[in-house]
């Protein structure tokens, strides 16, 4: 009988970090037991919402990184 | 070439071969995640942008100084010389965000005694900044594997050895990261739009 996959297998699993074997015993797992379907999902869900929290800076931050390259790389050049 | 197929170090290549738009295209594609690894740590954006930029800084010298060697990981070693420079910034402030003994300690503890900056933070509309605020609420600890896995693309091993932990205790926090924040989102009742 095969064991549930725990929370921390779900996340290497998640993020291709699990072995040939892992892999297809995780995959298995998912497929057939309703739980850890179940917990897969609710982990991916989550990392849905943590992508919606990123930001850009102020536009001026990359045009003061960009001055500051231009006006060093002559001291590259000389 | 679309710009979406040129790799980051071609891009490495044509900036440090004169063309500066290989740079401005380089920090295009990585800004946001960049920026909010360093926001959800200082959680100020002012502050945020400035670290933003010195990160930068240091990214343009030790590309021309010809010691960048992390060919394939430009975003994970870019995220590690923000979160330096942020541990750097709590260090000469004196104020190093406290990282609770354990991971168990109660979440909606540090909302209630939050509680009113929150409902004042939540006449915002725009459920971005709600979900950001909420993972500002998670201990250090457990929003540095956060940012570190799911923005920097650095593996657990590498989150690891970069917070000196063990990759158990990193895949534990984690687990508490997200136990936590399904909390905060069931309490504040978010939904993602779609």
């Amino acid at each position: 009988m095969s064991e549930t996959s725990t929370t921390e297998q779900l996340f290497l699993y998640l993020f291709n970090e699990t072995g040939l074997t892992e892999t297809v015993l995780i995959q298995h797992d998912i497929d057939t037991n309703l739980e850890t379907e179940t917990e897969f999902e609710n982990i991916k869900m989550a990392f849905e919402y943590v992508d919606k929290a990123l930001m850009a800076p102020s536009p001026q931050c990359l045009s003061n990184i960009l001055r500051y390259s231009a006006q060093t790389a002559h001291k590259v050049n000389a | 070439m679309r710009y979406s197929e040129i790799s980051d170090n071609e891009l490495i290549t044509q900036f440090l071969t004169g063309d500066e738009s290989g740079l401005e295209k380089l920090i295009i594609r990585h800004q946001k995640k960049v920026f909010t690894s360093i926001l959800l740590l200082v959680k100020d954006k002012e502050l945020a942008e400035d670290i933003f930029q010195e990160t930068f800084i240091k990214v343009i010298n030790t590309l021309r100084s010809g010691n960048y060697h992390e060919e394939g990981k430009f975003l994970p070693w870019v995220v590690r010389i923000g979160h330096n420079l942020v541990i750097d910034y709590f260090r000469k402030q004196k104020r190093m965000p406290m990282v609770r003994d354990t991971d168990e300690y109660s979440i909606m503890d540090t909302l209630k005694l939050t509680d009113d900056n929150v409902e004042d933070k939540m006449i915002i509309t725009q459920i971005h900044t709600e979900i950001r605020q909420l993972i500002e609420f998670l201990p250090l600890d457990q929003r540095e594997v956060v940012i570190m896995r799911h923005y920097a693309d650095m593996s657990f091993k590498e989150i690891a050895e970069t917070t000196n932990v063990s990759i158990n205790t990193s895949l534990g926090r984690m687990r508490y990261a997200l136990i936590n924040l399904r909390k905060l989102i069931k309490e504040k009742q978010l939904v993602l739009a779609k």
